[in-house]
């Protein structure tokens, strides 16, 4: 598995918006499935423009949905 | 299994069910004395019919399997896998064609047989191709 600097709570905010599945999130950002899945665990960095589509889809700040390790 | 990976499984099982008889059938005909040229064409336009129409049909299978999948356009993500597989690929495909065209310029063969090692060429970096996405599909990124 890739060490990405970037770690998420997109599961966490996924549970707290009455239990959104990883395919629902998709559509609503344009991605597939598989795609949501890598991003949440830590395997693939989305590009800004989808990060930002998630955050406002759940209605938080970039940073408080993706957070940057050194 | 998503249905771009199950894609590159017909890619690879279709150019290997297809190209690895013809390319057995074709060289024990082609080392024949005196080979009929115009039946090597014929078997070789039959292999690529075959292989366009198998592909076809695998594929619908696999949309069949995979409907949700299937009518989704390359994500961000999908794109990122293709560039990667295509670009070892290409530089692949480059090597071959050196590889076959240097002994071209040396050694007297045949227009035919040269056109095969071609043919070779793509065939192994599009199974390369195939086989690097199934490998990106498989460890998530």
């Amino acid at each position: 598995m890739p060490d990405l600097p970037i770690s998420n709570c997109i599961r966490e905010l996924r549970a707290a918006h009455a239990d959104m599945t990883q395919l629902d999130l998709a559509k609503q950002i344009g991605v597939t499935r598989q795609t949501v899945n890598a991003i949440e665990l830590g395997k693939y960095s989305p590009s800004l423009e989808v990060a930002f589509r998630i955050a406002t889809i759940f209605d938080e700040p970039l940073e408080s949905v993706f957070s940057y390790h050194k | 299994m998503s249905f771009r990976e199950k894609r590159a499984w017909v890619t690879i099982f279709a150019l290997l069910v297809v190209f690895l008889p013809y390319y057995v059938f074709m060289v024990s005909i082609y080392h024949q004395p005196d080979p009929d040229f115009l039946y090597l064409v014929h078997l070789a336009g039959i292999a690529i019919t075959a292989f366009i129409v198998l592909e076809c049909v695998l594929l619908l299978v696999a949309r069949k399997l995979s409907p949700e999948d299937a009518g989704i356009p390359l994500d961000e993500r999908d794109q990122l896998f293709a560039y990667r597989a295509s670009r070892v690929a290409y530089i692949t495909l480059i090597f071959l064609v050196v590889a076959v065209t240097f002994p071209m310029i040396h050694i007297h063969g045949g227009n035919w047989g040269f056109g095969m090692l071609y043919l070779g060429a793509v065939i192994v970096a599009e199974i390369l191709r195939a086989s690097l996405l199934i490998k990106q599909y498989r460890r998530g990124y």
